[in-house]
């Protein structure tokens, strides 16, 4: 007997055992259970954030309080002072501050070693699966874009690209990352574009799983933004995120 | 639409049966035959194939699901577009050649006791299946009747790869066991 022969039998199955398992792998997505007491951690949790950033701003040598400040030192930290604004806006105003004689962001004669990231994150249904496409492709021009979306069937990434206008893509690349499976639970963040050896360049960030999860199954793509003069026709980007478990 | 509906709909012999069962399960079952054959063009046809056996076969049959009677279809039309799509590849060995030159001594065709002993084989593994854990018989069904990935297995099981892994290590070796005690010649 060969394995065929095991496949076969098995489309021989009573359709109650097949159906109890369809009903478990294509379950829509459970929402999460919350009661009061779950909202009162939250409040509390958010509290004590909020003092906690307070007191960081009063410390001496801190340069200003809030989400903003702890960002910008993560990022700070990364880019080592060398990150790239991604707003189109922001390079104007960078401009114009050199040219007051204030500090300079991204316009730096040297090579940086690392950009800052921006990017949004799309759930697509598992069933997006099917689409044969690379983890990674770059696009330079709305017009692209909507080609590979209308090709690939992919109409939920261009809902979701709707900001990304011709007037972006003067001032900015666009990377589809594929990031693979899983639940709806995981988060995800890529927050670095570093180079990694000649021509090739790799997205850094993270992908934190919740202790428990939801059991639904969605393909999680992300869009991340670039500045357009960073990555050169001819390179390569890969990713690489790093796993949190919380 | 509910199930019961599109059902009647094809015993009625209207063809908006088939657009409203693609409009409900193309997804679905593009996603079993995705499964299967890696190739969104083939998975696409033997859908197609699956909405064109569905009309040929309501009436007579009035499935109670419908969902596990198209699946079963698009995976037995996409078992065999695999086969045969490998049989094309081995066309021009010498081996595939003599094969298909024995194959004048044979029927080729599925003959009733093959039938049979298929048959028997399918209710053998019904009966080990319904004996294991609900655990090990959903990894075992999900991963061997619909072939999703081990992954995906082992999330909507909601355990571990590894402990999927070794799941269904298990019940292989349980279901060789099983079948053996029962006379089946492995």
């Amino acid at each position: 007997m060969r394995a065929e022969h095991i496949h076969d039998a098995l489309n021989l199955l009573p359709e109650d055992l097949i159906e109890k398992v369809d009903r478990l792998r294509t379950r829509q997505r459970m929402p999460i259970r919350r009661g009061w007491r779950s909202f009162g951690a939250i409040a509390a949790c958010l509290a004590v954030l909020i003092l906690g950033a307070f007191v960081w701003g009063m410390l001496p040598g801190t340069i200003s309080c809030g989400t903003d400040a702890f960002s910008i030192a993560a990022d700070q930290e990364i880019a080592k002072e060398n990150l790239a604004p991604q707003d189109p806006a922001e390079l104007d105003r960078t401009a114009s501050d050199s040219a007051n004689g204030m500090p300079e962001y991204g316009l730096t004669d040297s090579e940086p070693d690392a950009y800052g990231v921006t990017a949004q994150y799309i759930p697509m249904e598992t069933a997006a699966l099917a689409i044969d496409h690379p983890s990674i492709r770059i696009f330079r021009s709305r017009q692209e874009l909507e080609e590979y979306c209308d090709t690939h069937e992919l109409a939920q990434i261009l809902g979701a690209a709707a900001a990304y206008d011709e007037s972006f893509f003067s001032e900015s690349d666009l990377i589809l990352v594929d990031l693979g499976q899983g639940s709806s639970s995981i988060r995800h963040e890529i927050h670095t574009l570093a180079p990694a050896g000649d021509q090739t360049w790799e997205l850094q960030g993270t992908q934190t799983i919740p202790e428990a999860v939801t059991l639904d199954m969605v393909q999680w793509l992300a869009l991340a933004q670039v500045s357009k003069e960073v990555i050169e026709p001819g390179d390569t980007v890969t990713v690489a995120l790093e796993t949190v478990r919380e | 639409m509910e199930d019961e509906q599109i059902v009647a709909l094809y015993w009625q012999r209207q063809e908006a049966a088939i657009q409203e069962t693609e409009k409900k399960y193309d997804r679905y079952l593009t996603k079993i035959a995705y499964n299967i054959l890696s190739d969104l063009e083939d998975s696409r046809e033997r859908v197609n194939d699956t909405y064109l056996a569905a009309w040929n076969s309501i009436p007579p049959h009035r499935p109670s699901v419908l969902s596990a009677y198209l699946a079963k279809i698009t995976r037995r039309l996409s078992i065999d577009c695999w086969r045969s799509r490998n049989r094309d590849k081995r066309r021009d060995s010498q081996y595939s050649i003599s094969l298909s030159e024995l194959g004048d001594c044979v029927s080729g065709g599925n003959t009733t006791e093959e039938g049979f002993q298929q048959k028997l084989l399918a209710d053998a593994i019904a009966v080990y299946l319904r004996a294991i854990s609900e655990e090990a018989r959903n990894a075992f069904i999900g991963r061997y009747y619909f072939m999703d990935p081990l992954k995906e297995v082992a999330a909507y099981c909601g355990m571990s790869e590894s402990k999927a892994k070794s799941l269904l290590y298990r019940t292989r070796l349980g279901l060789r066991d099983y079948l053996i005690r029962e006379g089946f010649e492995l």
